[in-house]
């Protein structure tokens, strides 16, 4: 049977029949398929790993639900990609943690100073100031900037997956590099730009 | 030919031109032409590709290896635990969901039910004050049906006032079944109102007016069972004795 020869690398359409038809097992594999872009999609709009974890597992139990309303007239993933922005677009309108943040994975990150090469800690610092140039951008930039930089969606993809105009994104884009650019000169951190 | 590209679109353009992702050619070529010749575009470009450059060195914090290999075990447990949950509380839900529907729609027809013979009460209420209690089948001929009690009726009530004592015990007999009568004598087409009810003490107060007391509503009949009983008695005086002994005997037996 063509289940018995499904796997991860299955086509999509082929996954979603399948787990349509009944089989469970069809929803395992588009779990492990998008489990990596979904939390990445989510973390970089949340920042934070617990709420980016918390948040993945509702996008996949929404996208369980919800299967059998996806008709195909878009790609599959913009179509969980969809599910995920307005999951962290709610939770960061919900919560609101600006400057409260405090990643563990980063305080795991938390070693003696002797320790950590100059390069490390470099590394480091990088991190946390890009996480919070992306804290400073409003919830909608910030969004657009993540899927344009990060995931290299077209305007198109991004403007139907917010259903906002396609020039409106391109500005929208633009305006978030200049805010980071701007987060950046206010922290005096134009060495560690430069540094690289 | 394309239209002239504003400054705004070089502008907004900028990054992807950096980044390489611009594939239109056109407006590239518009871009590099505007870094040579306008010195505020060019420092433009050196600043977002500064901060672009400073975006591609640094990297988000990765969660642990384990992190992903035990993600879709957390996801089908919450899955589970939602179906449990939704198969506990969905059918309660269900219940409620085509219950309460159901119960407005229930209400609403006993309201406009009701509503309507509010209506009618309305208009058989005016009739009877423009009427009066006293014309009683002008009031509402069509749904209320009353036994015409005449003048020739009361006549013959009082021509039969002195029956003798014999016709006693009958008429009581009868009157208690008069009395329950009654009521039934006054026929409502229609569903028992407020209106209805008033209607129908008029109609007993009528009645009582015309027959002289609620004893004599049904004075008529008894009246028509008195002449039966007095051809009845000439009829048994005709037979022996014994046969009318007989005869008593069986009505007795028969509970006439």
């Amino acid at each position: 049977m063509a289940e018995d020869n499904l796997n991860i690398n299955s086509p999509d359409k082929d996954l979603i029949d399948s787990f349509l038809n009944g089989n469970e097992n069809a929803f395992n594999f588009i779990v492990r398929k998008y489990q990596k872009r979904v939390y990445w999609v989510v973390r970089k709009m949340v920042l934070d790993h617990d709420d980016a974890d918390d948040i993945t597992q509702e996008v996949f139990l929404k996208l369980y639900r919800s299967l059998k309303d996806f008709r195909g007239e878009s790609k599959f993933f913009t179509y969980v990609y969809k599910i995920a922005i307005n999951y962290s677009l709610n939770h960061i309108n919900k919560n609101k943690k600006i400057n409260s943040r405090n990643s563990g994975i980063d305080n795991s990150l938390i070693v003696s100073q002797d320790e950590i090469a100059d390069e490390a800690l470099t590394s480091r610092e990088r991190t946390k100031l890009l996480e919070e140039a992306i804290e400073s951008l409003p919830d909608k930039q910030r969004a657009v900037f993540n899927m344009r930089y990060y995931e290299n969606l077209t305007y198109e993809e991004i403007s139907s997956i917010l259903d906002k105009s396609v020039g409106g994104m391109k500005a929208n884009y633009f305006h978030a590099i200049k805010k980071i650019e701007k987060f950046l000169k206010c922290h005096n951190k134009s060495e560690l730009v430069e540094s690289k | 030919m394309k239209n002239q590209i504003s400054k705004e679109e070089l502008y907004h353009s900028l990054p992807d031109y950096i980044s390489g992702n611009l594939n239109d050619q056109e407006l590239s070529q518009a871009i590099s032409n505007e870094i040579e010749v306008n010195p505020e575009f060019k420092t433009e470009f050196e600043e977002i590709e500064k901060t672009l450059k400073f975006l591609n060195s640094a990297e988000f914090s990765a969660p642990e290896d384990s992190y992903f290999n035990n993600l879709p075990v957390k996801i089908n447990e919450l899955i589970s635990r939602e179906t449990l949950r939704k198969s506990t509380w969905y059918k309660p839900g269900l219940v409620w969901k085509w219950l309460v529907p159901a119960m407005s729609v229930l209400l609403i027809a006993i309201l406009l039910y009701n509503g309507s013979f509010q209506k009618a009460d309305e208009v058989v209420l005016k009739q009877i004050e423009k009427s009066g209690t006293t014309s009683i089948e002008n009031v509402n001929e069509e749904t209320i049906k009353i036994p015409k009690v005449n003048q020739e009726d009361e006549n013959l009530n009082q021509n039969t006032s002195n029956s003798t004592l014999k016709n006693t015990n009958l008429r009581r007999l009868k009157r208690n079944t008069a009395v329950t009568e009654v009521p039934q004598s006054i026929q409502i087409a229609e569903k028992p109102g407020r209106a209805e009810a008033i209607l129908e003490q008029n109609m007993i107060s009528a009645n009582t007016e015309l027959t002289g007391g609620a004893d004599s509503e049904s004075e008529d009949d008894i009246l028509l069972m008195n002449e039966e009983y007095d051809n009845f008695e000439e009829e048994l005086m005709e037979f022996t004795p014994e046969d009318r002994k007989n005869i008593i005997e069986n009505l007795a037996k028969s509970q006439i």
